[in-house]
C-alpha cells in the first residue's frame, strides 16, 4: 500500500469508525431535519461542512492555527447539541431557513476540522515522508467518501422508516434529533469532568 | 415530547468521543551503513500512565533517568529481527514533545546480520496491554535509497507480523 492510499483509508475509517462516533453524528444529526425529496439540499448541508472542516483541517495541519484540543473536544459535541436543539425547534428545512443551516454546517464544520487536524498530525508529523500536503488531501478524500457513506446508509435508513413503515418525518426528526442531543450532552459532560 | 424524551434518555448510554489509542512509528533501513532508525509518535498521557503503572516513574520531566525508562520499554515493546539473525538492539536518541500532547521518540540500532535484507520480524506491542481493545499501531518501514514504504497495522489480535524482501 502506497503512503497516499494509506491516508484515505485513515480518512474513511476515521470518520466512519463505530468506536469514535462524534463526526458520524454530527453528520446524521445535520441530516435529520431533511425529507428524502430533499437529497439536493443534504448533499448542499454536507459540501458546506466539508468546506469548513476542511479549511481549519489544512489550516491546523500546515500549523497556521492551533487550538487547545481539549477546548475543541468539548466543542465538537456542543455542535452536535446546537444542531440537534436547532432541528426540533424548527418544523421542517423550509425554504426561507435553509442558508442558515448551510451557514451552521459551514461553521461547525471548521470545528470539526481542528478535531481532525490533531489525528493526522499525530499520525504524519516525522513519519510521512511525501510532506504535508499530499496526506492532507488523501485524508480529506477519505473522509469525505466515509461522510458520501454515511450519509447514504442515513438515507437508506430514511427511506425505510419514512416510505415503508411510514413514520412521520417529524416523529424521526425528533427521534435523530433527540438521540443526537442526547449523546452529545454526554459527551459534553464527559469532556467537562473526566 | 414524550418521543424526543425517550430518544434522549435511550441514546445518552452510548457516549464516545472518538478515540485516539494509536503510535505511528517509521523504521528507516539503511543496508550500506546497518543502520536502522525507529521514529515513533506517542500520545503522551496514555505513555505516561502506563509508563508510571510499570516502572512508578512519571516520565513528565523528560530526563536521564525518564528516558532509560522509555528505551527499556521500546526495546521490550519493539522488537526488530533483521533475516532471523537475531534482534536489532534498540537506543534512544532523542526523545522530545512536537506537540503539547505527542511524545517522538527516536532510536537507532545496529543490523548484526552480514547477509542482505532478506526478511524483517517485527513485533509491535506498544500500549497494548494497556488499551488491548482500543490500541492501534501503524508502522512504516522505509529502506533508505527507495521510493517504496509498507505500512503494517498492529493490535493485541496481530502484533506481529513478517515482510519478506525477496
Amino acid at each position: 500500500m502506497n503512503e497516499f492510499n494509506f491516508y484515505i483509508i485513515q480518512g474513511i475509517q476515521h470518520i466512519t469508525d463505530p468506536a469514535g462516533i462524534d463526526h458520524m453524528l454530527f453528520v446524521i444529526t445535520l441530516c435529520a431535519v431533511y425529507e428524502l425529496k430533499e437529497w439536493k439540499q443534504t448533499l448542499i448541508l454536507v459540501t458546506a461542512f466539508t468546506i469548513g472542516h476542511s479549511l481549519t483541517l489544512a489550516l491546523a495541519v500546515l500549523d497556521i492555527v492551533s487550538i487547545n484540543q481539549d477546548l475543541v473536544e468539548t466543542l465538537i459535541p456542543i455542535t452536535i447539541l446546537l444542531t440537534s436543539i436547532h432541528n426540533v425547534y424548527q418544523k421542517r428545512a423550509l425554504r426561507s431557513r435553509i442558508s442558515w443551516n448551510y451557514v451552521l454546517a459551514l461553521a461547525f464544520g471548521l470545528i470539526h476540522g481542528l478535531g481532525f487536524s490533531n489525528y493526522l498530525r499525530a499520525m504524519m508529523m516525522g513519519i510521512s515522508d511525501s510532506g504535508i500536503i499530499q496526506p492532507l488531501l488523501a485524508f480529506n478524500l477519505g473522509v469525505e467518501f466515509g461522510q458520501g457513506i454515511i450519509v447514504a446508509c442515513f438515507m437508506l435508513i430514511l427511506f425505510v422508516a419514512t416510505k415503508l413503515i411510514t413514520v412521520a418525518h417529524r416523529e424521526w426528526n425528533l427521534y435523530i434529533s433527540g438521540a443526537g442531543g442526547g449523546v452529545a450532552l454526554t459527551m459534553i459532560i464527559d469532556s467537562i469532568w473526566l | 415530547m414524550i418521543r424526543l424524551l425517550f430518544a434522549v434518555s435511550l441514546m445518552s448510554f452510548t457516549s464516545i468521543i472518538h478515540p485516539l489509542k494509536m503510535t505511528t512509528s517509521k523504521i528507516v533501513i539503511d543496508q550500506s551503513s546497518k543502520e536502522v532508525e525507529v521514529v515513533t509518535n506517542f500520545f503522551f498521557d496514555d505513555f505516561q500512565m502506563h509508563l508510571m503503572n510499570l516502572y512508578q516513574t512519571d516520565i513528565s520531566p523528560l530526563k536521564k533517568d525518564e528516558k532509560e525508562v522509555i528505551q527499556d520499554y521500546i526495546q521490550n515493546n519493539f522488537i526488530i529481527s533483521f533475516n532471523t539473525d537475531g534482534i536489532i538492539n534498540l537506543n534512544l536518541s532523542s526523545a522530545k514533545f512536537i506537540e503539547k500532547n505527542v511524545l517522538q521518540v527516536h532510536m537507532k540500532g545496529q543490523i548484526i546480520s552480514t547477509r542482505q535484507l532478506e526478511k524483517i520480524d517485527l513485533t509491535n506491542t506498544l500500549l497494548l496491554d494497556a488499551f488491548p481493545q482500543e490500541q492501534e499501531n501503524i508502522v512504516h518501514i522505509k529502506l533508505k535509497g527507495s521510493e517504496h514504504t509498507k505500512i503494517l497495522h498492529f493490535s493485541i489480535q496481530e502484533s506481529m507480523q513478517s515482510i519478506d524482501f525477496k
